[in-house]
């Protein structure tokens, strides 16, 4: 049985994310909670990893900067971190993902922190807000994963917009 | 003289009040079915767009005007993507793919912007008048949208086609605060409406609708 966790930082840059991923105490935090892959998606990013160091590590690593789409990724994933933009978060709700979201504080004036906040506070992710005490934070919520802690994020009234427009008439 | 400045200053304010009354009355005008503009933003914006539009009678309209970047060669395969995927019912000699030039790119200055933001609305108002009938038109917060909505209102209170509407949707990422253009753009579009019941308080205007996503 495979279990899979992808990484993603979608359009832009986020090595320090990437960095933490790979460090040996997080590779073995992740071994212990039954993960047989890691797949992460380094956009922009400088990222690399050796490898003599993959070959070591005890579970399969996938490393690639672009996809034309990353649909079949979350698809088959068990767990996804996430940068804290707003299109992949979307994509991974609407796919009814387990999402951890890391916000970025290399970037200044982050509005994006809002929505973050928002979907927080609504139980729809987990997130995490600074890379210090990162393994143990994540460690937190790799055994909150199967305690049903998320709400599941839920489906829209797509006729909404339709209606509004009938209105007019 | 005098009574010459009297005759242009009665005429004067005729035409504001002449034109006054025909602005009232476009407020009461319901627009009809002969075109529906939507304006894809490129990116997360695209993406928005596409799940508030899956439901639009788009066969009711003669015409169906989708609105793109010229820079933007993501967008266009994932709208005919979408419509196929969702079988929304639409014909292509229905469509017309427009595009439009950025008004500001990414990182761009102030005083260069303001410049392409004019040059783009230029571009986009010839387009719009020879399109001329525009009934609705729906944008959800993208810079690109400004340039069209003010060249749709120029179409509008120059009395070339005075049906239009505009609804304006904020962005899903937009919880406290609104985006420029919306802030901008408030006070001229028939509909403001907004995903997250906090921007509410922010003025009057402002319509709660929920989640579209």
């Amino acid at each position: 049985m495979k279990k899979i966790i992808f990484a993603t930082v979608g359009t832009t840059e986020f090595d320090e994310l990437l960095t933490a991923l790979v460090q040996p105490d997080m590779i073995n935090l992740l071994a212990q909670h039954k993960f047989t892959k890691m797949v992460l998606q380094k956009g922009r990013g400088k990222f690399q990893m050796i490898e003599d160091y993959i070959k070591k590590l005890p579970i399969e690593i996938e490393l690639f900067d672009f996809k034309p789409t990353l649909t079949n990724e979350f698809q088959q994933a068990d767990f996804v971190i996430s940068h804290c933009g707003a299109g992949t978060l979307l994509e991974g709700l609407m796919l009814k993902k387990k999402i951890c979201a890391v916000v970025n504080t290399t970037l200044m004036d982050n509005h994006q922190e809002e929505i973050l906040n928002k979907l927080l506070e609504q139980n729809y992710i987990y997130g995490i807000k600074d890379l210090n005490n990162f393994s143990s934070q994540i460690k937190e919520i790799l055994e909150q994963l199967n305690k049903d802690v998320l709400k599941e994020y839920p489906n829209c009234d797509d006729t909404k917009i339709a209606k509004v427009i009938e209105s007019f008439y | 003289m005098i009574q010459f400045l009297l005759y242009l200053v009665t005429f004067f304010i005729g035409f504001l009040t002449l034109c006054y009354f025909q602005f009232k009355r476009s407020k009461n005008l319901k627009p009809l079915k002969n075109g529906i503009m939507i304006v894809f933003g490129s990116g997360g914006h695209t993406g928005e767009m596409l799940s508030l539009i899956k439901k639009i009678n788009f066969k009711d309209f003669k015409k169906v005007y989708f609105v793109k970047a010229f820079s933007d060669n993501v967008s266009k395969d994932k709208v005919e993507d979408f419509l196929k995927k969702n079988k929304i019912e639409i014909n292509n000699e229905q469509v017309e793919w427009i595009n439009i030039p950025r008004s500001r790119q990414v990182k761009q200055s102030f005083a260069s912007s303001t410049l392409t933001t004019l040059s783009s609305i230029i571009y986009c108002f010839i387009k719009v008048i020879k399109i001329k009938q525009i009934d609705i038109l729906l944008c959800n917060g993208p810079g690109l949208c400004l340039p069209i909505v003010v060249s749709v209102l120029m179409n509008k209170y120059l009395m070339l086609y005075r049906r239009s509407k505009i609804i304006f949707v904020e962005s899903w990422c937009r919880v406290k605060t609104l985006s420029l253009t919306g802030k901008i753009l408030i006070k001229f579009v028939d509909k403001f409406l907004v995903q997250w019941e906090e921007l509410v308080q922010l003025n009057p205007k402002i319509e709660y609708i929920g989640q579209l996503i």
